[in-house]
């Protein structure tokens, strides 16, 4: 702030020739490489302290730090898990095949039913695509059924990711990230006739706000959502914004 | 040590150090010339600029009270400084949390980085051109906060917005010239009325705006897609202090779950931290009102952070959170 009154935002040198910029910038990307490889041991490291005996756990979609994170207390803890089978992909469906051969008693639910289960649910873990600076997730479409039903229930609901998926553009609307993908999951396209009368939309993402969230579980430990900014500070410029 | 003038009586105290400089061709009662002097250049400055934030102006007024200013010594130096921003604070009329914000902003940055400079005449070389580049810059600053703030904007949006403020003309100026097409409901914002002139100012742009009775809020919010306020000041906690009545919008676009925007320069942080309304300064609550205002009309308030969706400043786009740690980053 103090450089309201400086000469204004000096242009980075970017025309200077450097010899260091090729090693350096290797040196960079072997970082977060190592960081994405190291990531999940990390976030799991965690796991003990959130999801504690008997207790009944909701999560949706297929997110591998999820997954992960779940074994890790399977391995010395009994507890109960509810997949919502996140339509049109059924990845949640996945998640639970996935689990259940590891050994956790799992039950698969139909999106619709989510919000009838809830009152039961001690805790929801989510997994996310992308995290905004206010704190909000883009996530697979699904996610917001979960976290509001959540909101309603005061259920507290973890997010676990890498901090590699912090993201420095705010959502201007809830519309701006998502994209429409392949509808036939949601409606075959071998039922021509249906095709023609009715607008069919698979949209990939829901915009979580941050209200909706309680916690995030991250590889450099844990956050609220009103912290994701900080990060996101740490690892981006204003120019990386705005360039 | 300027001591300050009685308050039961007309008559100034005896004046110990304040230097008498040249010929100033004002009123002669001793020390009162001093108060006056810096009080006049600021509504004479706030005159010929009435695009400029009070904030800014406060520091232009600053900068010349410097270049008049004969103090021999550095002590004699801030402390004539310190005297002219504490009558400036005291006796202004015109928004007196942005004033407090740019002085306290102005005077801080000189006691951080000046105090070991030993040339009095280089350091007061360098506090002008500082000042004056705050100054020389601020529109370039808004311009930044309106950069920011476009991408908010979305077509066929409708946005409400509270009475007068600079900032917000810009930002929607922008977002005309960027071809974006939105309606824009202003309150009326009684007792100034700033309504009128911002309804005005944005159809003079092309933008069909229309002017609601303050008490209407909760009737058109349901239509509405996102409130944007401009701020006096912006305090510690993430809150702002505003003009009256936008407190009551915040509440009522909480409860219909809207988007609340505050749009703001970064010299308006300033280091207050209200718990409640009661909490707000004497002297924000001043006299600027008009003529059919009440005895015990307030005219500004303090808007909680819980209700502050985002702000926009030169800063980027922060959340109510990330305020504190920019203030950390100045003070």
């Amino acid at each position: 702030m103090l450089s309201l009154m400086g000469d204004g935002p000096a242009k980075a040198a970017l025309t200077k020739i450097s010899k260091d910029l090729k090693p350096s910038l290797i040196d960079s990307l072997s970082e977060l490489m190592a960081e994405m490889d190291n990531l999940q041991g990390q976030i799991s490291a965690l796991a003990l302290d959130y999801i504690h005996s008997n207790e009944i756990i909701m999560t949706a979609g297929n997110s591998k730090t999820v997954e992960l994170f779940l074994k890790e207390v399977a391995k010395v803890r009994k507890f109960q898990l509810i997949v919502a089978e996140t339509a049109p992909q059924f990845d949640g469906q996945h998640l639970a095949a996935s689990l259940a051969s590891a050994g956790i008693d799992t039950t698969v639910i139909t999106d619709s039913a989510v919000f009838a289960v809830m009152s039961r649910v001690n805790k929801v873990i989510l997994g996310t695509n992308a995290v905004t600076p206010n704190g909000g997730l883009v996530a697979i479409s699904g996610t917001k059924i979960v976290a509001s039903a959540a909101k309603h229930h005061s259920t507290p609901v973890v997010v676990c990711t890498g901090i590699y998926k912090l993201s420095p553009r705010y959502p201007y609307d809830a519309d701006v990230f998502n994209v429409l993908v392949n509808p036939d999951p949601v409606w075959n396209f071998h039922d021509g006739d249906i095709i023609e009368k009715v607008n069919i939309m698979n949209s990939a993402f829901d915009y979580v706000p941050p209200e909706l969230i309680s916690l995030f579980v991250t590889n450099v430990g844990s956050h609220p959502p009103s912290y994701m900014y900080r990060l996101v500070d740490e690892m981006y410029t204003k120019e990386d914004v705005n360039p | 040590m300027t001591r300050r003038k009685s308050k039961s009586s007309g008559k100034p105290l005896v004046s110990a150090t304040v230097s008498q400089p040249g010929a100033p061709a004002s009123p002669q009662k001793g020390m009162q010339t001093e108060e006056d002097r810096i009080c006049v250049t600021f509504k004479e400055i706030v005159k010929e600029n009435p695009e400029m934030s009070s904030a800014v102006a406060a520091v232009k007024a600053l900068v010349e009270s410097i270049k008049w200013n004969t103090a021999s010594t550095m002590q004699e130096f801030t402390q004539n400084l310190e005297s002219s921003r504490r009558i400036l604070k005291k006796k202004t009329e015109l928004s007196p949390v942005s004033v407090a914000a740019g002085c306290d902003l102005f005077l801080h940055w000189i006691g951080k980085y000046q105090h070991d400079i030993s040339d009095l005449d280089a350091c007061r070389q360098s506090v002008i051109s500082k000042g004056e580049n705050l100054v020389h810059r601020s529109d370039e600053i808004r311009n930044q906060v309106a950069a920011v703030g476009l991408n908010f904007v979305k077509d066929n949006a409708i946005i409400l917005i509270h009475s007068y403020s600079r900032v917000v003309m810009k930002l929607l100026k922008r977002a005309a010239q960027a071809n974006k097409r939105f309606t824009v409901y202003v309150t009326e914002s009684r007792p100034e009325n700033g309504g009128k002139k911002a309804a005005q100012k944005l159809r003079e742009e092309g933008i069909v705006a229309y002017e609601i009775l303050d008490s209407a809020v909760g009737y058109f919010i349901e239509n509405v897609d996102m409130v944007m306020v401009g701020a006096e000041g912006v305090v510690e906690n993430g809150g702002i202090i505003n003009q009256i009545g936008t407190y009551q919008i915040a509440v009522v676009a909480k409860a219909a779950n809207k988007p609340f925007y505050v749009v703001t320069e970064s010299y308006k942080f300033v280091r207050l931290f209200p718990l409640n309304q009661s909490d707000l300064p004497k002297r924000a609550n001043v006299a600027r009102r008009g003529a059919d205002a009440g005895p015990v009309d307030p005219s500004v308030d303090y808007t909680p952070p819980a209700f502050i969706t985002l702000l926009f400043t030169d800063l980027g786009v922060l959340t109510p959170s990330g305020v504190s740690d920019e203030l950390s980053t100045c003070f």
